[in-house]
């Protein structure tokens, strides 16, 4: 094996140029196989399966997905809103555990701010087993000042901190000519929670009543809120929500809630299970998924097809070394082996700088996924992928460097070392 | 120097090729030749006469159509091609017109590589054997860094490198003036003596020859050119 190893050494060295063409565009083949598989599955399993914290959402009558995406993601806009009553009463249902309020409508340089109750921070996991925790000396806003508390993205990203004051900007994209008067007070910054919270500021759903601008229609007519000066005075029938976001007691519940929410009643909808309400996403953009799938087993392919060609290429040139060797001693199988284990090398060393650019294509797509959603990849999590890909590689190499190989093994000694030749 | 036992020893030797239009043209007949072990026989024989021909079914390169050709004590024609492999990498030196060194090798990978084939590496006689051509300074030099007098003397050190019992040089003068030429039969002799390798020195000058105590005519030995 030590001559052949030794054959396979020189020959790559002496056609370098070809040799690390080769190598990089099987890397490159390998990276974007496991990316594609890698990325799509963690991205689905990080949507469906980890950000939520709650089981169901009410809202208005309209998209479930919709819905999912505004309030557990903070993207997409806000199908409506519902009416105060609608809350209170699915707080007071049996089924739910525990039903948080949202109000969405305003952002400060791009970043949503969220109208909500305290009980976000003292009884909502966002994770299992885990709430809301400050940084610093930070804590909770009270419901009925204009205060703040700041994901911890958002505080990288705007310098906010305890003690700032900022203004609100109306809708949910920024402009910074729809800026409201009344500032806010951050009276605490959240400590990384790697979910889509991180992204947001959260106010008193009260405060954002009374914001200058907004309008309640609740009860059914306009009503200007920020006439008041105490939020108490509000009165709930103006009051209204996007969303409540709810805990269940149990399975069972949701299944009920769904029935009577969804088939029976007419004024709102309940997304749950959220986790299905986002596989439904993943189905509809699977066509996406496919193409790429489709690109990578054609990149596999054409990247086979290039060690073969770069191989191959060489043959003619290379007929005369073979017919050396051979006069050396070397037997045909040695020369065979020298091919295939040279296209099985090439392979090998674009695998392992597969994984190279495989690293770098995962940060920079867990990087992206986070800084629009805040859902983090776990990027050192094992797919299955990460250990097919370059076995297949490897054996697909191999496989391509079987037709050289085999002209090779035919070279006629005596004609290939003739001075005509 | 040689004893009385015949190293190599040809007998009824034929090989036809066919024509490109599908003729079948006998271009060696050699009723018999033979060679004792550390002798040294120069052959000289016009370009076309068949010699390389001869040289590469000595070296079990081509399968003779019929006869026998005995190499120390086994006959050649009854051997598989891996068998002959095997053999030739172990007993059998060839040099070239054209040298047919490794291009993306050094002179000194080039001599190892075929004591590789031989199953005994051995770079510390890889480096003798380059010093005794006048290449100690040079073992690391690839072939087109190298005169073509270096390149044939890189060759004759591959020839030797895995102490064959007989070495089989094809014009291996063809491309040197004629000092250069004398100065490199004299050099591939000399080491040939050292080693106690038999030497077959085939050329189309006869003066190149000169040192050689017998000397064949090949158009005389191949009957296959004189008919």
């Amino acid at each position: 094996m030590k001559k052949i190893f030794f054959i396979v050494e020189k020959s790559l060295l002496q056609h370098k140029l070809s040799t690390v063409i080769t190598i990089l565009s099987v890397a490159l083949a390998t990276a974007l196989v496991m990316s594609v598989f890698s990325i799509r599955d963690q991205a689905e399993t990080a949507f469906t399966g980890g950000p939520a914290g709650f089981d169901a959402v009410l809202g208005a009558r309209g998209s479930q997905l919709q819905l999912v995406l505004n309030t557990v993601f903070h993207l997409e806009t806000s199908p409506g809103n519902i009416p105060w009553s609608e809350y209170t009463a699915i707080k007071n249902n049996e089924n739910v555990e525990l039903a948080i309020p949202y109000a969405v409508g305003d952002n400060y340089k791009g970043y949503r701010l969220v109208g909500t109750t305290p009980e976000l921070f003292d009884k909502f996991e966002y994770t299992k087993g885990k709430t809301f925790e400050f940084q610093k000396s930070g804590k909770v806003f009270n419901p009925y000042l204009r205060e703040a508390v700041v994901g911890s993205y958002v505080a990288q990203k705007t310098g906010l901190k305890k003690g700032s004051t900022f203004n609100a900007y109306h809708g949910l994209y920024f402009n910074k000519n729809d800026r409201h008067r009344k500032k806010y007070e951050v009276t605490g910054v959240l400590k990384p929670t790697n979910s889509p919270s991180d992204r947001v500021i959260w106010v008193p759903i009260n405060q954002f009543y009374m914001t200058e601008g907004h309008v309640l229609r609740g009860g059914g007519k306009e009503y200007e809120a920020y006439v008041h000066h105490d939020p108490r005075d509000i009165p709930d029938v103006h009051k209204e929500v996007s969303a409540v976001m709810l805990k269940l007691k149990n399975p069972a519940s949701g299944f009920k809630l769904a029935s009577s929410i969804n088939r029976e009643g007419k004024a709102s909808t309940l997304a749950w299970p959220i986790g299905a309400v986002l596989a439904g996403l993943f189905e509809k953009i699977g066509w996406v998924t496919k193409i790429l799938t489709l690109v990578a087993y054609i990149v596999i392919a054409v990247a086979a097809g290039s060690i073969l060609a770069s191989i191959y290429n060489t043959m003619n040139e290379r007929r005369r070394e073979f017919a050396i060797l051979r006069v050396l001693g070397a037997k045909r199988g040695t020369v065979f082996s020298s091919v295939v284990i040279e296209a099985v090398t090439i392979s090998f060393i674009g695998t392992i700088i597969g994984f190279v650019f495989y690293f770098i294509l995962i940060s920079l797509a867990s990087f992206i996924i986070r800084k629009q959603t805040g859902v983090v990849l776990d990027i050192l999590s094992i797919h299955p992928v990460l250990i097919i890909t370059p076995f297949v590689m490897i054996l697909l190499g191999a496989v391509a460097g079987i037709i050289p190989a085999y002209k090779a093994y035919k070279t006629e000694v005596a004609s290939s070392l003739s001075p005509n030749n | 120097m040689a004893n009385n036992l015949p190293l190599l020893k040809v007998e009824k030797l034929k090989r036809t090729f066919i024509s490109p239009d599908g003729e079948s043209n006998l271009i060696l007949d050699i009723p018999t030749f033979k060679i004792r072990a550390g002798e040294h026989i120069g052959i000289q024989g016009n370009s076309g006469s068949g010699k390389t021909t001869f040289l590469n079914l000595l070296a079990g390169i081509l399968n003779a159509d019929s006869g026998s050709i005995a190499f120390d004590s086994r006959e050649l024609t009854l051997l598989s091609e891996s068998e002959r492999d095997v053999l030739r990498a172990k007993s059998i030196g060839y040099i070239f017109q054209t040298f047919n060194l490794l291009q993306g090798y050094t002179a000194l990978e080039n001599v190892t590589l075929a004591m590789m084939f031989a199953g005994k590496p051995d770079k510390k006689y890889a480096f003798k054997l380059l010093e005794n051509v006048g290449l100690g300074n040079r073992m690391d030099y690839k072939p087109a860094q190298l005169s073509v007098d270096q390149q044939q003397r890189v060759a004759l050190a591959r020839a030797l490198a895995n102490r064959p019992k007989i070495v089989l040089a094809d014009e291996p003068t063809g491309n040197l003036d004629y000092r250069r030429a004398r100065q490199a039969v004299k050099l591939i002799k000399e080491l040939c003596i050292v080693n106690g390798a038999s030497l077959i020195f085939v050329s189309h000058d006869l003066d190149v020859l000169d040192d050689f105590d017998t000397v064949l005519d090949f158009t005389i030995l191949n009957r296959a050119f004189t008919s």
